[in-house]
């Protein structure tokens, strides 16, 4: 029992993290009809700005995120503008911003090993290594803060979705672009915007990753393929199957990794996007997609 | 006859005439290809760095075979599959397990190798074409990254740390030889069925889905049966490259094989040569290895060979979206030899 | 000077062919408008020109003698041109209250909002019960009032419907004519897209015929359906022919 308490506690840790990471991505998805397939490097770069300021200027990960947050929705915003308007009349639209973002994915992978070389990284702040113990589990005190971080942005998300003029437009925009267009949302630049927080929270999970896992450039396919994998399970476009997705399929992971070993672990991920594609082909929470 | 009929039976003569002068000039331009590529070998005595271009010559024809293949899945269904090496891998290791295991020859073995892939492809077709869009590419994505993961853990196989190959018996002045040929094979092969298929009423299917696939199933196609029926096809060619290519290194390990950066070559050979064209994935091919050669003999071989890469992808994608082929045809001057569709 | 002046206006959707040909049209301040013709004539997407979704590939609109022709539609219905479109456009996961408020999203002033929320309510007192639901779990019909309500949120010059009885039974869609005949009481410039021309025309003052993206004729709307030109178009010149014996 305290085996399966633990487990399961170490799966929802990491499942918040996934959350962070996948919501994203799924806003992205949901505003723009964008698969970002470049959202996983673009996280290992604020991971490498947040290891950089620790190594060389001594700031913590967690601090860090004070300005990863704001510099990735700038660089957001810029992308957007740079690549995205000009496809926006394409006629496989979903598919092009596939193409476009793996694209994206290799230069940023590219400049990144060219300038930093492929050696793990990972910064070692003091919590890295921290546990509280509660009778006979212990909880990772690194991965508690992450969570910790990764719940209260999610809290914030979702207030800022529900109550402000802005997070009403960017709802809107993402149940029904034409209806927002009419209704006086200026789409375009809401979809910047949008992607701009994509990117933002992205950058908080970049602060997180630099002390919670090892990562160097190449590293981002293998979570952009696990963050997919649980966006197919949640449905694309929903933030609420993002999260369920995420904790979910840790907490699974988790399990599997207890059974049978850490290799084995990303096998769940993508066992469950089979078994989904084959039951419920748009997500637990998606509608069915209209390309 | 009225004039009017007289004159359009004139025009239609000429056209007629026009055509068949550059069927002509294509089956002259063509002809001159396939020689200069079966006799390519015969001109070692006189270049200098022969094992060079022999090298860049088979990897040129593997990356032909590949994105050829491709193309039947990606091009004509409309269907992306960022996970395609996975057959190369499969491809790869059957022959590789058969030659370590049983002491056959890859080269009698390809072919089944490129079976097992393409039943494969049958297989986890089952499952990926299930999905459509974006939920189809991650699909693929996993599949690549479920079949890396096993053989990472595989004992039979090396698991990551690979096997080993005997060598072929050939001398060793002449040993590119036999796999130049067998790339030939792999190369050739997968264009013609390339040309088949863009020929064939499975292929005005393929292409009827991709613009609309309920129109198609209203139509009375079987898009089921067609997407799977292609994506199993385009995987043979690419398990018999993969065969070959595994032989010719003389090792096997999942990196090599089922890396991402390698279905990302494939797709873009076909997207930048053009897409659902027959030449179009051909020319891609050769244009990136060219590309790829060339900025390695500046640079060496750095990362930012992958910059180039996704740089040339997104230039491509935003100015030159329908490809080399697919431009020039829409501009009208598509050159006779291009022209294979 | 007209209120809204269509121009010679040529358009199509992608890399297709022209829709509209040459269209020119002018639509009079407080008069209520439908456009009727066959499937084809660009009857939607003449709508979607004018309110901006679609951009003209030449010729030009004009509002109150301004070119507004290329403006987004956010900019367009600032200026007080409203379109209401054929294909859901209900933000259904959110209630009714709150796509109701999205149709004042332009609106700053509180308590204007406030005022056209009661006047909604008024209008609409199924709404003002329902207000809390999620407008995707309404009825056709009254979903539609929901978009009819929001569209009155907003306080238009111009309103453009396109197809408002569509799917709708012949009961809820009488309530909806006679809803857009009471917008037009209150001074709004109604221009309507309907299929059901009888209807559509009932409604409304005035009928614009279109056929094969040109306009063919206008004039009362009463009138326009005993034209013998209105057979021609809707049946072709052969039929009509032969049916006139």
């Amino acid at each position: 029992m305290i085996n399966f308490l633990q487990v399961l506690i170490l799966g929802l840790l990491l499942g918040g993290v996934y959350a962070l990471m996948a919501s994203g991505l799924t806003l992205l998805f949901g505003v723009m009809r964008i698969v970002n397939l470049a959202h996983g490097v673009f996280i290992i770069f604020a991971a490498y700005l947040a290891f950089f300021a620790s190594d060389k200027l001594g700031v913590d990960p967690l601090i860090s995120i004070a300005f990863t947050m704001p510099m990735m929705f700038f660089l957001g915003i810029i992308i957007y503008v740079l690549f995205f308007p000009r496809i926006e009349t394409s006629a496989r639209y979903v598919e092009m911003t596939v193409l476009m973002t793996f694209g994206i994915a290799l230069v940023v992978e590219g400049l990144l090993g060219y300038f930093f070389t492929g050696i793990f990284r990972s910064s070692r702040p003091g919590y890295a290594t921290d546990s509280i113990i509660i009778g006979d589990i212990f909880i990772p005190m690194g991965q508690l803060l992450a969570l910790t971080v990764s719940v209260v942005l999610l809290v914030g998300l979702w207030l800022f979705l529900r109550y402000t003029r802005i997070g009403t437009a960017v709802r809107a925009t993402m149940q029904n672009r034409t209806a927002a267009q009419i209704v006086g949302v200026n789409v375009r630049r809401i979809s910047a915007i949008s992607f701009g927080i994509g990117m933002a929270l992205a950058g908080a999970s970049g602060s997180l990753m630099s002390y919670l896992f090892p990562f160097f450039p190449a590293r981002h396919w293998q979570w952009v393929a696990l963050l997919l994998a649980l966006i197919v399970l949640g449905g694309f476009g929903s933030l609420k199957g993002a999260v369920i997705g995420a904790l979910s399929l840790a907490v699974a992971a988790a399990f599997v990794t207890d059974q049978f070993g850490p290799d084995w672990s990303p096998m769940t991920f993508y066992l469950a996007l089979f078994v989904i594609l084959m039951v419920r082909p748009q997500g637990l929470f998606g509608k069915a997609l209209r390309i | 006859m009225t004039s009017a009929e007289l004159s359009a039976e004139a025009a239609a003569a000429a056209l007629a005439e026009q055509e068949s002068g550059r069927s002509l000039s294509r089956r002259i331009a063509l002809g001159l290809v396939v020689a200069f590529v079966l006799l390519l070998p015969a001109t070692q005595p006189l270049v200098g760095s022969y094992n060079y271009v022999m090298q860049v010559a088979i990897v040129a024809l593997m990356w032909v075979a590949m994105s050829s293949s491709w193309n039947i899945i990606g091009g004509y269904a409309g269907y992306i599959s960022l996970g395609h090496n996975v057959f190369y891998g499969i491809g790869g290791y059957v022959a590789g397990l058969a030659l370590v295991y049983w002491g056959v020859s890859p080269f009698v073995s390809m072919f089944f190798a490129g079976l097992a892939a393409m039943v494969f492809g049958l297989l986890a077709g089952l499952i990926t074409l299930r999905a459509k869009g974006p939920s189809f590419i991650v699909a693929t994505i996993a599949m690549l990254f479920v079949i890396s993961l096993l053989f990472d853990n595989w004992e039979l196989v090396g698991q990551s740390s690979g096997l080993s190959l005997p060598l072929p018996p050939f001398s060793v002045i002449w040993i590119k030889v036999p796999f130049y040929y067998a790339m030939v094979v792999s190369a050739f092969g997968a264009t013609y069925l390339s040309y088949r298929v863009a020929h064939s009423k499975f292929g005005l299917g393929l292409r009827a889905l991709s613009q609309d696939e309920t129109k198609a199933e209203v139509a009375g196609i079987n898009t089921r049966l067609y997407k799977m029926v292609a994506f199993g096809l385009s995987a043979f060619f690419i398990g018999t490259a993969g065969a070959t290519w595994g032989y010719s290194l003389g090792y096997l390990r999942p990196t090599i094989f089922f890396a991402i950066g390698t279905a990302a070559q494939m797709v873009l050979m076909a997207i930048i040569g053009g897409r659902a064209t027959v030449a179009g994935p051909v020319i891609g091919a050769l244009l990136i290895v060219g590309i790829n050669e060339f900025s390695i003999v500046q640079f060496g071989a750095t990362e930012l060979n992958i910059v180039v890469t996704g740089g040339i992808l997104l230039a491509v994608l935003l100015f030159f979206p329908l490809g080399i082929v697919g431009s020039l045809r829409e501009a009208g001057r598509l050159p006779a030899f291009l022209d294979w569709d | 000077m007209a209120l809204l002046e269509v121009d010679n206006v040529t358009a199509g959707y992608g890399a297709g062919p022209d829709i509209l040909n040459g269209l020119a049209i002018e639509i009079e301040a407080g008069r209520s408008h439908c456009i009727v013709g066959p499937n084809g004539a660009g009857k939607s997407t003449l709508l979607k020109v004018i309110c901006g979704i679609l951009r003209p590939r030449s010729g030009e609109v004009r509002f109150e003698g301004v070119r507004v022709s290329g403006l987004r539609p956010d900019q367009l219905l600032a200026a007080g041109i409203c379109f209401v479109p054929q294909e859901q456009s209900l933000f259904s996961e959110m209630t009714v209250r709150e796509n109701l408020m999205m149709g004042a999203f332009l609106v700053r002033d509180r308590s204007l909002v406030a005022e056209r929320m009661a006047r909604v309510f008024d209008m609409f007192p199924v709404l003002s019960e329902r207000s809390q639901q999620l407008a995707g779990n309404l009825s056709g019909g009254e979903q539609q009032m929901v978009v009819l309500g929001r569209a009155l949120m907003v306080d238009p010059k111009v309103l453009m419907i396109d197809e408002p009885s569509l799917g709708l039974a012949p009961k809820l869609a009488d309530q909806i004519f006679a809803t857009i005949r009471g917008f037009a009481e209150l001074g709004i410039t109604v221009i309507l897209v309907e299929q059901n021309a009888w209807r559509g025309l009932e409604a409304v003052d005035w009928g614009i015929v279109l056929d094969l993206g040109a306009k063919r004729f206008e004039g009362p709307a009463e009138g326009i359906l005993d034209d013998p030109r209105i057979r021609e178009i809707y049946l072709g010149s052969q039929l009509s022919k032969r049916s006139e014996g």
